[in-house]
């Protein structure tokens, strides 16, 4: 997109501003670029300032992902002692859904998350899916929330509104409250998206690159936990450099091995690979929970290898940017 | 991992002793070389026995071993550095960097801050080959007994661009060895018939048809107890490495180099040195008689890159090399004469 908005005269945020029919991203290429210093910061591509061998580029992309919940079941449990179980067999890959699931309980009873005890993982716990396509939160937190509001209209029947929740949770008795809920439609959305900025620095005689700052503006609907979703976009965004610059799987036609299956020569971005990111969300509580996984990792290549093309004048076809296909590019490789 | 016997010793003769080849070497028997191994660190060694590329019966442990760890100075203004000295008490120290950046240099790009704080200066130096294909437990590669270097005609990006008609193309990755190449050191090796100086120059072998097994012209036995930095005057050294990732990565190429300049400004004595460019740590001896008694400018350093790589044979996919290291040539070399870029 990128080499037809140069080739047209554009500046490609100009282009995308033109041409894409989609109001959020419209909204998400404005404030992107705004928080970005896109207008300072662009330049025609190879025109950067600088008469080193160290040349300088922006470049931005767009994603666009399905997301969407379905299917999940969970149940809630109060017992006598005020403490509250939720059981849902989903699982955490490290993304936070644990923490979803004790937020949402919380805030369904007007207790702290720290008063729920999350229990995921097993599939003796009522059915969910399997983590993938972004839908695991969408999935997760509306059956999560069917379930204790069911469980707390069932507290409610059994021992009234009356008095603190530990005085009515004490009348259960030896019979804890136990209810199910299952997903249902209006409590999350599908269809995510976001809009993503790099700025790259390309030495022209080594063929290295390395991404000096990147901006992500993405929508993700309600917001269950800001902190676990700005971590999964961090995270997204890691993965995306590694993705441009660094990760491909070496496979041997000689010996039908692959060639690098451990992190010294399957590259993994390091601390000093990861430049600084700012993280920004379109709050839209209308829409219901929505997923971020992919969406935050779809833009990041693209936009880093604009950012190359930006820098150096030409475009790096394949990735990953290695030295050695950026030497290539720039016809450096006698 | 394969069953061994680690053995502590305290004194360089028990650790001789216990190096001592099980049976009598006979000529193009190579089985000697993994039947026993010198374990220090253990980063390297560890890694190749975990991943069942080699399967030695004996390790002899070096590290109980006083007076094989430390830096210290040596007659004539010589720098002394014992073979079970960290990578990163070498990359730590000022007495190492004044008397040679570029040992300093290359000892902080190895690895990691755990790499540094585990491995040793002996196994920096005798490090066993990077080659993906040696490091892979699923081939037979050459060095393992096999009939062909796959690197030669397969996936070689990391591999050799010089001295590539070698039977074997693996890239040398030692940081230290290229340093103390530059800067005309010598490996202490220790055996039964005594101590013997070998300089860097002649330490590293190239692979040949009859043994393309041993890096190093260590012998059964032999053991590396320490290096030896000679004082070089009026000169200064600097060692540099380019690599795919900002840290924690091996060199494409990595280079040192010692410059002396007379009272005008023009070299009068260069040493420079490559490595991830041969199976050894490569000398670049006509850059360096290019670059004698010439002013370094920046169209000098250009011209003598040129010049040291006209002879370079790169493989299938690592030409992008030769690039790099003629770049790094002229860096290198204002790194130490302290010019900017």
């Amino acid at each position: 997109m990128d080499m037809l908005a140069y080739k047209l005269g554009f500046d490609p945020l100009e282009f995308r501003l033109k041409n894409d029919p989609n109001t959020t991203r419209q909204q998400q290429y404005r404030l992107g670029a705004e928080r970005f210093g896109w207008k300072d910061k662009f330049h025609p591509p190879g025109k950067g300032p600088g008469d080193g061998p160290v040349k300088r580029g922006v470049g931005l992309a767009s994603a666009s992902w399905g997301s969407g919940g379905s299917g999940t079941k969970a149940e809630a449990i109060i017992h006598a002692d005020g403490s509250v179980e939720v059981r849902c067999g989903t699982q955490d890959l490290g993304t936070g859904s644990r923490t979803l699931v004790a937020m949402v309980a919380a805030e369904t009873f007007g207790l702290k998350p720290s008063q729920i005890t999350a229990r995921i993982g097993d599939t003796l716990m009522p059915p969910s899916g399997g983590s993938g396509g972004s839908t695991t939160s969408p999935s997760v937190a509306p059956a999560v929330r069917v379930a204790c509001v069911n469980a707390l209209e069932a507290l409610n029947a059994r021992v009234g509104t009356e008095g603190t929740w530990a005085e009515r949770c004490r009348r259960l008795g030896m019979e804890s409250i136990t209810e199910h809920g299952q997903w249902q439609p209006g409590l999350s959305g599908s269809g995510v998206g976001g809009v993503q900025f790099a700025e790259v620095e390309v030495d022209t005689e080594t063929g290295q690159t390395r991404v000096l700052h990147v901006t992500a503006i993405h929508d993700a609907g309600l917001i269950v936990n800001r902190m676990t979703a700005r971590s999964q976009t961090n995270g997204g965004i890691i993965q995306g450099i590694g993705y441009a610059l660094f990760e491909e799987r070496i496979m041997d036609d000689q010996t039908g091995v692959m060639l690098n299956p451990n992190f010294e020569t399957y590259k993994l971005p390091n601390l000093a690979d990861i430049p600084t990111i700012d993280v920004h969300f379109l709050d839209q509580p209308e829409r219901g929970v929505l997923g971020l996984a992919e969406a935050v990792h779809i833009p990041t290549a693209a936009a880093i290898a604009n950012a190359v093309h930006n820098a150096i004048g030409v475009p790096v076809m394949e990735l990953p940017m290695t030295p050695a296909r950026v030497l290539a590019a720039l016809g450096a490789i006698g | 991992m394969n069953r061994f016997t680690l053995t502590n010793v305290t004194t360089p003769a028990a650790a001789l002793d216990a190096m001592r080849p099980d049976a009598e070497v006979k000529p193009l028997d190579f089985s000697w070389l993994n039947a026993k191994r010198p374990l220090a660190g253990g980063s390297d060694l560890l890694a190749e026995i975990k991943e069942g590329i080699i399967r030695p019966g004996t390790l002899v442990n070096l590290k109980t071993i006083t007076g094989w760890s430390g830096i210290r100075p040596g007659a004539d203004d010589a720098l002394e550095i014992g073979a079970t000295t960290l990578i990163a008490d070498v990359a730590a120290s000022d007495v190492v960097r004044a008397h040679s950046a570029a040992l300093a240099d290359a000892a902080e790009h190895v690895g990691s801050p755990q790499i540094r704080n585990q491995g040793t200066v002996g196994g920096n130096l005798c490090q066993r080959p990077r080659c993906w294909y040696y490091r892979h437990g699923d081939t037979q590669c050459l060095k393992k007994g096999g009939v062909s270097c796959f690197a030669k005609e397969g996936e070689n990006k990391y591999h050799a661009v010089f001295a590539t008609n070698a039977p074997c193309v693996m890239a040398s990755s030692t940081n230290l060895g290229v340093a103390l190449l530059a800067l005309g050191g010598k490996l202490i090796v220790q055996s039964l018939a005594g101590e013997k100086a070998v300089a860097a120059e002649h330490f590293y072998r190239l692979p040949t048809a009859e043994d393309p097994y041993r890096e190093t012209v260590l012998e059964p036995g032999e053991i590396v107890s320490g290096i030896s930095v000679p004082e070089s005057a009026g000169s200064r050294s600097a060692y540099m490495q380019i690599s795919e990732k900002a840290d924690f990565d091996w060199a494409l190429v990595s280079a040192a180099t010692r410059v002396k300049l007379d009272g005008a400004g023009a070299i009068e004595n260069i040493a420079l040195a490559m490595n991830a460019i041969a199976p050894v740590p490569w000398r670049l001896t006509r850059a360096e008689e290019f670059l004698r008694d010439k002013r370094p400018d920046i169209e000098t350093l250009r011209a003598a890159a040129k010049e040291a790589f006209a002879d370079a044979r790169p493989l299938s996919q690592n030409a992008y090399k030769v690039a790099i290291a003629k770049a790094l040539l002229v860096r290198v070399v204002q790194r130490a004469i302290g010019a900017h870029l």
